[in-house]
């Protein structure tokens, strides 16, 4: 073993050790930032084993089969039964059943599927789920699903729109965060924001629980928001449910915000970052609609409106006042 | 988790998840184990001195970038230069350009990779580790359970920990091969008919 490998071997253990004495509360929080920006090493390998530390506790909900995703057609209805784009997922339950099984080795599972789909940025698809449950996902989301009793959907990250119809769809019921909603028949769009879900009502109602003990009862044109300091339900603004049709047609409207925010929705889809060259210009609003998938239009707009040009950087498109 | 920062998060989230890559890339560059190890922790540990690290674009090309350069330094540096290695470097261009593995699907082979580990541990430290971790108990409570001190607890997980995060890591380099500029394959032909 070379040097570098071992001194690499030493701060594996040192970073180790400081993970674990910082999750039972034993180690000393000033001590290990001295430890850690002493050497961007030992940043990094800490950084690493966290990232191990964590996808351990990833089994307690998720799977153990491996199907990769593969790529699908933007829009394409795909059918519920799991296939090219849907992957078969095996849960197991963190209970002490099977806890007892992996410490002894018997490889007893409980295996609870869970199906999922999946967009990358800039795709959009729609996916049947059981039960005449139709979901739409928007650009970079993850969503779950299972069929039990009842239809449970999980919204993992990004921003879906739900129409549920029929009998096998009553009931069902919606997790986002600490949110979890019980959905009657109708239309709906969750999205994941860092703070929380936005849950909005198109059509039909839910019955709302969420952390904090707050609980509610949705109905058509209403909208949960989650903010610091809680969940709170509001009147759905008729722009917000433009803004749901509208992504699902692969527009999106801006309807007076300032370029700064506008800029922060149109980089949700795209690989390509829309940044702003010169802090001065984000103030500017705008409206108007664009597609999302060829920000060539928006840019064309802003120069044409505003005489706001835009170059390509190394790592962005960047925006600058001619 | 109080003490993980975001670039901690966007380290795993951005970076760490493409190491079979950045690794493969770095065995291709060196051929050696140790020093391809070396280049890619060199590489991390050299996205942790940046402040803006928030604006890389397309952070698995950039770290393939870092670690090319750094090899490039290397060998302009070493005392003994080996000639082919410095065709395979310049061939060895990494590709910006390049779309973005598909971190959901390396994600999920993860996952069952980590599923298996977990049953190649000693038992105490499998137990402690799945106690803790996926039946999320306390863990004092797991301490209690294991009828063990939490210093004992610590040692358990630590080396639990370590030994997955090694496994986890050495795992998988020969899964996918990064990308490469076209000149490669003319390159190893080259190679091949002896014109070093």
């Amino acid at each position: 073993m070379s040097q570098d490998a071992k001194a690499g071997d030493e701060i594996a253990e040192a970073a180790a050790d400081w993970l674990v004495r910082l999750d039972t509360g034993s180690a000393d929080p000033v001590a290990f930032e001295a430890w850690r920006s002493s050497d961007p090493r030992h940043a990094s390998v800490f950084a690493q084993m966290a990232a191990t530390w964590k996808r351990i506790g990833d089994l307690r909900w998720a799977s153990t089969d491996d199907d990769a995703v593969g790529p699908s057609a933007m829009e394409a209805i795909e059918p519920e039964l799991p296939r090219r784009g849907i992957d078969r997922r095996a849960a197991i339950t963190g209970l002490a059943a099977s806890i007892a099984a992996i410490a002894t080795g018997a490889g007893f599972w409980m295996h609870m599927r869970r199906e999922t789909a999946t967009t990358a940025i800039g795709e959009r698809r729609v996916v049947r789920l059981p039960g005449g449950a139709l979901a739409s996902l928007n650009t970079a989301t993850e969503i779950a699903w299972r069929m039990g009793e009842t239809l449970e959907i999980w919204i993992e990250s990004g921003e879906a729109a739900f129409r549920l119809a029929g009998k096998g769809a009553v009931g069902a019921v919606l997790y986002a965060a600490t949110m979890r909603a019980e959905l009657a028949g109708g239309s709906y769009n969750v999205r994941l924001f860092e703070q929380g879900p936005r849950f909005a009502v198109m059509a039909g109602s839910a019955a709302v629980s969420a952390a904090g003990g707050f609980t509610d009862m949705l109905h058509a044109n209403e909208v949960l928001t989650a903010s610091a300091s809680g969940f709170l339900t509001l009147p759905l603004a008729s722009e917000e449910l433009a803004q749901t049709g509208a992504w699902q047609r692969g527009e999106i409207i801006f309807d007076g915000m300032e370029l700064s925010a506008a800029l922060d929705e149109f980089n949700r889809y795209l690989a390509e970052p829309i940044r702003l060259g010169d802090p001065a210009i984000g103030a500017i609003r705008l409206g108007g609609r664009f597609r999302t998938d060829d920000p060539s239009g928006f840019l064309q707009s802003l120069y044409d409106g505003f005489g706001i040009a835009s170059r390509r950087s190394d790592t962005a498109i960047l925006l600058y006042q001619k | 988790m109080s003490w993980l920062r975001p670039i901690d998060q966007w380290f795993a989230d951005q970076v760490f998840v493409y190491r079979a890559k950045h690794r493969a890339y770095a065995l291709r560059l060196t051929r050696d184990g140790d020093e391809a190890e070396d280049l890619v922790q060199e590489a991390y540990a050299r996205l942790f001195r940046l402040s803006n690290w928030a604006e890389i674009a397309n952070p698995n090309a950039f770290t393939l970038r870092i670690i090319h350069n750094e090899a490039v330094e290397r060998f302009r540096k070493a005392q003994v230069v080996q000639l082919d290695r410095s065709l395979s470097l310049q061939a060895l261009e990494p590709v910006d350009e390049q779309p973005l593995p598909d971190r959901v699907a390396i994600a999920r082979q993860d996952l069952n990779r980590m599923a298996g580990y977990l049953e190649r541990l000693p038992p105490r430290c499998r137990e402690a580790v799945c106690l803790r971790k996926i039946d999320n108990l306390s863990p004092r409570e797991v301490a209690a359970k294991m009828d063990i001190s939490v210093s004992t607890l610590e040692k358990h997980l630590s080396k639990g920990l370590r030994l997955l995060a090694k496994w986890r890591y050495a795992d998988g380099s020969d899964t996918e091969e990064t990308r490469v500029t076209e000149s490669v394959g003319e390159c190893r032909k080259m190679r091949k008919q002896g014109m070093k």
